[in-house]
């Protein structure tokens, strides 16, 4: 379980449009999710690391006001604007 | 039945210790160290009385509290609550004891404040304080004197709240046998160092691990620099704290740079549970240090010996100052330079300040450098003294500089990779995700900040996947972190621009 997997599975989403769409999808549905996703594929990570990952795209990608960023620091990570999360980089 | 409300009120700005960060970033309702004073001059009260304490860090003052005597301990980054609260008690008829570091060193200074003065230390003369008190025939100042510090009743831990510290404290000695200039802790402790018996120091660890503690904070001037009865401490501490690794408890402490002569007290230290210890490095500059009289850190070889520390296991904290008459513009330099030179991820930089009671402030306002009003350290790059070398605003502007450079996340994860490329073995502890509870709530919060933090933060992860044996040193590195940046963000001094300028001012 750690960050480095998960950035691994974001590089493999990048590169496979079908998982790409998979991942849209879960991350769409739940944090639970992606992260069954990204186990089925051999990436092992956490919530809590989803979230952080999460939290500095969001920021770098500056998609997010003060306000949505208080929500990803907090803990809660599904705001809409989200779904798109396999379409940057993380990065 | 005779009633006290014992009050440790928050300190008005966030220093690099105060870990405000967590309620900050991360809503945990928490503080760095407990409050070690509350719990000792509680333990005093005779049995009939009603003791309540207020650690004001986690919870509101009871403005409505039945006691008919208010304590106020503190230190001088308190000073400010410490007045108010002592006017707002005054106000509502209560009789108001203040005592604590602030009060010993700077008893003109809140004076006014008190019905009742305590200054110095309070062992010897407690039993007369709380007698006078109970008669109602009290005297506005009590004095006291250099007591033999463990013939005291262990401290009342069951009155303070539990859970909502990361570390306690004990305090196994006070004073210390150096005379840096600057120093205020030898002006009432004394130069003489006074100790309790380890069995009355494992008493009090006994006390605290009952109380779900596991992380204690030795309160003492410098532990390990009477090496004899460090030794016998030691020995001690190490067979008290042979356990499972999660009945095990970590010590951190303070001490002075001269410990990395002795590998032997290196060793034992590891072997008895120090993961940390604070060191005043205070500065590259050797003139400085000689005229400061810190002639522990001269011709030291200080790089060398942190090396040897973090080889051992330790992970020091430098205290780093900067202001010296002997500091000129390019100190900034020099000092960024040293740090970055060692494998030390924390350090707490700021500004040379003379603190009453110290030869320091005596000679400052002998030369008409004082600047009446600043002493209370209200900023990281605050002083009450007028500096020699520079102007005021070039050492206000080279401090900001200085630490927008030490603490940006690129800079700070090659010293975090240094010392995890150093550091000593330790023994195993439990094993869990690097990123979960608090660490990952800071870490959402860091993250967001940029690359530089997200790379800073994976960094991390991995280093506690290599080393699992250092998880919790690495934690410790990360919240202090987060601090310091939350503390330079608070005081508006944090700047993206500044920290990429690699020399104060060009």
């Amino acid at each position: 379980m750690s960050i480095d997997a998960l950035e691994q599975f974001y590089e493999k989403v990048r590169s496979d449009s079908a998982l790409e769409g998979e991942a849209g999808a879960a991350l769409g549905e739940s944090p639970a999710a992606v992260i069954a996703l990204g186990a089925r594929e051999g990436f092992v990570f956490s919530e809590d690391e989803l979230t952080i990952a999460l939290a500095q795209h969001a920021a770098a990608s500056n998609e997010l006001s003060d306000a949505d960023l208080d929500l990803v620091a907090g803990g809660v990570v599904m705001p809409p604007r989200m779904k798109d999360f396999s379409k940057s980089r993380l990065s | 039945m005779p009633s006290l409300y014992l009050i440790n009120p928050a300190e008005s700005v966030p220093g690099y210790f105060g870990l405000e960060v967590l309620g900050a970033w991360a809503g945990v309702r928490a503080v760095g160290m407990a409050d070690l004073a509350m719990p000792t001059v509680a333990a005093f009260a005779p049995a009939d009385w009603d003791v309540r304490l207020c650690e004001e860090r986690l919870g509101p003052v009871d403005f409505d509290t039945p006691a008919e005597f208010i304590g106020l301990t503190g230190k001088i980054s308190q000073r400010e609550r410490i007045c108010e609260l002592a006017t707002e008690f005054r106000r509502r008829g209560r009789k108001v004891i203040i005592g604590g570091s602030y009060a010993s060193l700077s008893p003109e200074e809140v004076r006014a404040y008190a019905d009742i003065l305590v200054i110095g230390e309070i062992e010897e003369i407690a039993a007369d304080l709380f007698s006078d008190l109970s008669s109602g025939r009290y005297k506005p100042e009590y004095r006291g004197t250099k007591p033999d510090i463990g013939s005291g009743p262990l401290p009342r831990w069951d009155l303070y709240p539990t859970g909502h510290a990361m570390t306690a404290q004990v305090q196994t000695s006070r004073g210390c046998p150096f005379e840096c200039e600057f120093c205020d802790v030898i002006q009432y402790l004394g130069r003489k160092q006074r100790w309790k018996e380890p069995e009355r120091v494992v008493a009090e660890l006994d006390l605290l691990h009952r109380h779900g503690y596991r992380s204690v904070f030795f309160a003492d001037d410098n532990l390990t620099v009477m090496r004899r009865r460090t030794r016998a401490l030691l020995e001690a501490l190490a067979s008290w704290n042979d356990k499972p690794a999660a009945e095990r408890m970590a010590f951190s402490t303070q001490v002075s740079i001269d410990v990395a002569r002795d590998a032997d007290i290196l060793d034992l230290l590891r072997e008895s549970g120090f993961a940390m210890t604070f060191i005043g490095l205070e500065t590259p500059n050797e003139e400085s240090l000689s005229h400061a009289g810190k002639r522990q850190n001269l011709k030291a070889d200080m790089i060398g010996r942190i090396k040897t520390i973090a080889e051992h296991g330790i992970l020091a904290f430098g205290g780093i100052v900067v202001g010296f008459d002997q500091d000129g513009p390019d100190i900034f330099e020099r000092q960024a330079a040293f740090i970055q030179a060692m494998p030390l991820p924390l350090v707490s930089p700021g500004l040379l300040v003379a603190p009453d009671a110290t030869p320091l402030h005596a000679r400052m306002a002998a030369a008409g450098r004082l600047i009446e009003g600043r002493q209370s350290a209200a900023s990281v790059v605050g002083t009450n003294i007028r500096p020699l070398l520079m102007s005021e605003e070039t050492m206000r502007n080279g401090m900001i500089w200085l630490l927008n450079r030490v603490f940006s996340a690129e800079l700070f994860a090659e010293r975090v990779a240094a010392f995890v490329d150093i550091c000593g073995e330790h023994k195993p502890s439990e094993r869990k995700p690097f990123f979960s509870g608090i660490n990952a709530a800071l870490a959402r919060r860091l993250a967001s900040k940029g690359r530089g933090e997200y790379a800073l933060i994976r960094m991390l992860d991995k280093a506690a996947h290599t080393r699992p044996d250092i998880q919790s040193l690495l934690t410790t590195i990360f919240i202090y972190y987060c601090q310091a940046r939350f503390m330079l963000e608070r005081e508006g001094i944090w700047d993206d621009t500044t920290r990429r300028r690699d020399a104060p001012f060009n």
